[in-house]
């Protein structure tokens, strides 16, 4: 089964669950950046959890389905629709041969995926189907470009409860920061200005790192020896802002960090688009582990 | 030295030191192939590099708590690293010319230098890999001698080819893949060091080591370099 790109839309890739386990070579994890839509979509189709979909980045994207397929789209609040006809996100839709899919641009959040049920069949690089433009494992999706799907002989799907799709917002979102990394040894000066202002989102956001604008921290340390990074780590460059590090990020760097966003968070983040006003929070771990296990429970993720 | 410290709700870093050295490297080395060995059912990434070794781990299965204990088990071990372990030697094959290296005559102007002893000086250490990282496959090795040290570029170039031989400070190596970079560029590869090429993987590891053999323009473009 295969469906053939119409409008490919400014930044759409293939993404999974993630590339795992090869980050001492210098490879990143990426992955779907917005993991809890992701999964969603899957799960709603009755996919495994690390199934490739299409994530497509300020919509603008259009396919033709070349056979009868079932979708489910997830993501930024935005207008869907078949052959002009509006349908609905959150929900499984049925393809027939000849249906052109439409994403307008998003009016809330930046990213949707495009689920098929069965999962898209691409090249696995590594483990994983997910494209890493900086690392130049896969490429972006163009026009005409057609995508393979795996063929599954069951209809099994899976209705959720409405209130679990994530709610997106345009004004302030909070993120909650666990203490890591060098946060000890920031001055106290610099932790409150960065637990107590908003940041904003700076033009310089995308798969591997999000800058944000602010009051500037005044007491840096000038680097760390390059060390591992995770993802949503929270950098201080030289002028005092911090820049997060996402899924495509370089695996080691020498920024000194005074945090890293939770985990479930970050798919907050990943939605948000310049001008995204931010602000932090302090979190325990025990609640980041309790909640991050409840969510690998809910979706059946191994890892 | 030695300090645990949490890096994410599954992750966390090993600090051994806040200096770089040799010695450290190789406890570094042995370390990680403790871990990922005895640990292994925990252990999804391990990042060594430098000074320190990053963790994460499947929370399904072990607590952050629970795998500091067990780090620490292994890491207040008594150890004897065996210096004749099985380090494995890596030989790239490299022309030295101004026509890939584009940085060259100005390093050798600077150094006031012939390219004949920029290229005995460069290519005669045996390094060490202390990094991965940057981008697939960078290794980052050291240290290069004082006689050939240079900054780094004041303005990294947007793309600099795969196959590019690099140096900047106290350290050298080379570009995996077209990427942007500020190295001070010296040469260049006719191997593929990418990670397409899977031959290559089992030599790249932080402690192993790299050495630089010299080539001429022919030799270089008869194994499929690129000028």
């Amino acid at each position: 089964m295969s469906i053939k790109i119409i409008k490919p839309g400014i930044l759409t890739t293939i993404q999974d669950t993630g590339r795992y386990g090869h980050m001492h070579l210098g490879i990143s994890v990426s992955g779907a950046l917005d993991e809890y839509s992701y999964q969603l979509g899957n799960f709603i189709l009755n996919n495994p959890s690390d199934s490739a979909s299409i994530e497509v980045t300020y919509g603008d994207f259009s396919f033709l389905s070349l056979d009868v397929m079932h979708i489910c789209v997830t993501g930024a609040e935005t207008e869907i629709s078949i052959n002009n006809q509006p349908n609905h996100l959150n929900k499984v839709i049925t393809l027939n041969q000849g249906d052109i899919f439409e994403i307008k641009c998003p009016k809330k959040a930046i990213r949707n995926y495009v689920c098929i049920k069965g999962g898209i069949d691409s090249e696995i690089f590594y483990n994983s189907r997910s494209c890493n433009v900086r690392e130049a494992i896969g490429k972006k999706i163009t026009k005409d470009q057609v995508i393979k799907t795996f063929r599954v002989d069951n209809d099994n799907i899976n209705s959720i409860d409405p209130s679990l799709a994530p709610k997106y917002e345009n004004d302030l979102i909070t993120l909650r920061v666990l203490p890591t990394y060098q946060f000890h040894e920031f001055s106290d000066n610099d932790k409150a200005l960065f637990f107590s202002q908003v940041y904003s989102v700076s033009k310089d956001f995308d798969r591997t790192g999000v800058r944000l604008n602010g009051g500037k921290m005044t007491d840096v340390m000038k680097g760390v020896i390059s060390e591992g990074s995770a993802v949503g780590s929270i950098e201080i460059t030289p002028k005092g802002l911090p820049i997060i590090l996402m899924r495509d990020a370089p695996t080691i760097g020498g920024y000194p960090k005074i945090g890293t966003v939770f985990s479930l968070d970050v798919p907050y983040l990943a939605q948000s688009g310049y001008g995204q006003r931010i602000r932090f929070e302090l979190m325990k771990y025990v609640e980041a582990e309790s909640e991050r296990r409840s969510f690998n429970d809910l979706f059946g993720i191994e890892a | 030295m030695l300090e645990i410290i949490p890096a994410g709700e599954n992750s966390l870093i090993i600090y051994f030191d806040k200096k770089i050295d040799s010695n450290l490297l190789r406890r570094i080395s042995y370390y990680s192939e403790t871990i990922s060995k005895e640990l292994n059912k925990y252990i999804i990434e391990l990042i060594p590099s430098y000074v320190s070794i990053f963790i994460s781990f499947n929370l399904n299965h072990i607590s952050q708590f629970e795998l500091i204990q067990k780090l620490e088990r292994i890491l207040t071990k008594k150890i004897n690293i065996n210096d004749d372990r099985d380090i494995p030697l890596f030989e790239i094959p490299v022309y030295y010319g101004v026509d890939v290296g584009l940085d060259l005559k100005d390093i050798l102007q600077k150094k006031k230098m012939e390219l004949d002893q920029f290229i005995a000086i460069h290519s005669q250490i045996e390094y060490e890999i202390f990094a991965i990282g940057f981008a697939p496959n960078f290794a980052f090795l050291g240290k290069i001698s004082n006689d050939i040290r240079v900054p780094r570029l004041k303005t990294p170039r947007i793309s600099v080819p795969a196959g590019s031989v690099g140096i900047a400070d106290s350290q050298t190596g080379v570009y995996p893949i077209n990427s942007p970079g500020g190295w001070n560029l010296v040469g260049k590869t006719p191997l593929d060091l990418s990670i397409s090429n899977n031959e290559i993987s089992s030599y790249l590891r932080v402690g192993g080591k790299v050495r630089f053999k010299p080539i001429s323009r022919d030799e270089f473009i008869s194994q499929g370099g690129l000028l």
